[in-house]
């Protein structure tokens, strides 16, 4: 999913990931339409103790320990059905990047299976927008939203956007600073408020740790489209800034 | 059911050092502050007595090291975010404004903390054979260390992770498993991975530590000795 740049070809990457028309943007409803729709539908009105559900702002949180005669993948997979039905989501099984993940490294993993629910063909790119099943502690993480009105908007200019991701890490990378990019939809994790779904541009850049100075990892969330009346902030309020 | 636990907090933002260079390469976290307010904001409002909160200059490496004091040990629950580095495996060494603190098993644990979180990158570096080594040696309180063993991102949706951690620990879930969700459900695809360090009497202990200790159950020093340590990834 990540792409690796020169930072001077961030914009003609930006340039050439807009071949196609301007994806939309959507109002998103809230999760008590989720809450409902899950709720009445098996096997989650059969689990018969709402309590072994946790409702947040952006998804919920479902208990399945101590929940014997269960099959864990066939609640996961009710979910992931479930999106697909009341949003058109498709479901794609994540792939990890092997470069931060615990598989090779002789350690246990808690996570199961994980799904990342794509709209209209075009992946999220997180944090949300997502359905994972944690082995270790038999619960289920949901961080999706259904949407609502779509919004039709134009691609921002690939140039604009490649200077505001820089200038939100300072205008210029030195040696050793590494960075990458992605496009897709910005879905929310699960405790954090999300209103409207928007393509974005997601930019880290990190720095691996060299003897002399700290690893660190910096985060900046941009929008791919301009729509009418509706400011290039809004979506990602709380994932614009970084440094 | 409120938890009466000590926590103390504590954070860096920024990293004075000598020529540009350097400064650079030693970013600044602008959004360190928001995982331990989260923590603290929600475990105070649960019942749990603030002992300390310190950040940027306020935040000495000797008030850590036992050099003046030792605050992690005054508490049940610690947790730090700022800059930290493996870089000379296996030894971690977190990085504050005012300095370099190189942390094993023994500066942890005598007295407390239980819980020990490290919101920094590389804890440890689970590519070197003996990266469990700098642990062996913590004190019978030490319960949990939790952390990072890979870069952890700093940024405003990122550091959410302290909010559904404190959340989920004080709803009941157990506090390893929290922490390892709560860092990768608000990480991008593949990035950060978060690991829960275990500390027990025996690979039944350990195992209760990593799946089924709870906030409730704080604070549960082990035996002395050497600890059976075990560790999970968040993926």
């Amino acid at each position: 999913m990540w792409e690796h740049f020169e930072p001077s070809l961030l914009g003609d990457w930006m340039a050439r990931s807009q071949h196609r028309d301007a994806p939309e943007a959507y109002e998103l409803r809230p999760t008590s339409y989720l809450r409902e729709a899950m709720l009445s539908a098996k096997p989650f009105s059969l689990v018969g103790d709402e309590s072994r559900f946790r409702w947040t702002v952006g998804g919920m949180h479902l208990r399945l320990r101590g929940l014997d005669g269960w099959v864990d993948s066939a609640v996961t997979d009710a979910v992931v059905r479930l999106a697909a039905e009341l949003d058109g989501r498709q479901a794609i099984k994540g792939e990890m990047g092997l470069e931060e993940s615990g598989a090779f490294l002789g350690v246990r993993s808690a996570l199961g299976e994980e799904y990342w629910l794509h709209v209209n063909d075009i992946a999220p790119v997180g944090p949300g927008g997502r359905v994972t099943y944690y082995r270790s502690a038999r619960s289920l993480e949901v961080a999706f939203h259904a949407r609502g009105r779509s919004l039709r908007g134009r691609w921002r200019n690939p140039r604009t956007v490649a200077r505001e991701a820089l200038a939100a890490f300072g205008g210029e990378l030195i040696s050793g600073e590494r960075l990458r990019a992605a496009f897709g939809y910005y879905e929310a994790a699960g405790y954090e408020p999300q209103d409207l779904m928007r393509p974005v541009y997601v930019v880290l850049v990190d720095q691996h740790s060299d003897g002399e100075n700290p690893g660190w990892r910096l985060a900046s969330v941009h929008a791919a489209t301009d729509l009418d009346d509706t400011p290039p902030t809004a979506g990602i309020e709380s994932v614009t800034g970084c440094a | 059911m409120p938890n009466n636990l000590r926590i103390g907090v504590g954070w860096s933002t920024h990293f004075p050092r000598r020529g540009v260079l350097n400064q650079a390469r030693c970013r600044r976290l602008r959004y360190a502050y928001r995982a331990p307010s989260f923590v603290t904001e929600e475990m105070v409002a649960d019942g749990s007595e603030l002992t300390f909160l310190k950040f940027d200059e306020g935040l000495a490496i000797s008030e850590l090291d036992g050099t003046n004091n030792a605050l992690a040990s005054n508490v049940d629950f610690f947790y730090v975010a700022s800059h930290g580095t493996c870089a000379t495996p296996p030894q971690y060494k977190l990085i504050l404004h005012g300095g370099e603190w190189p942390i094993t098993g023994a500066d942890l644990g005598v007295n407390g903390p239980s819980v020990a979180t490290f919101d920094t990158c590389d804890l440890v570096d689970l590519k070197h054979a003996r990266w469990k080594a700098p642990w062996e040696t913590a004190g019978a309180q030490l319960r949990l260390l939790l952390g990072f063993a890979s870069a952890a991102t700093v940024a405003e949706n990122s550091t959410r992770r302290g909010l559904e951690f404190s959340q989920k620990i004080i709803a009941g879930d157990p506090i390893a498993q929290a922490w390892l969700q709560a860092v990768h459900h608000n990480s991008y695809q593949g990035t950060d991975l978060g690991i829960a360090i275990a500390f027990g009497d025996s690979d039944k202990d350990v195992d209760w530590v990593l799946y089924d200790m709870t906030l409730g159950d704080l604070p549960c020093p082990r035996s002395t000795g050497t600890p059976v340590i075990a560790a999970e990834v968040c993926h």
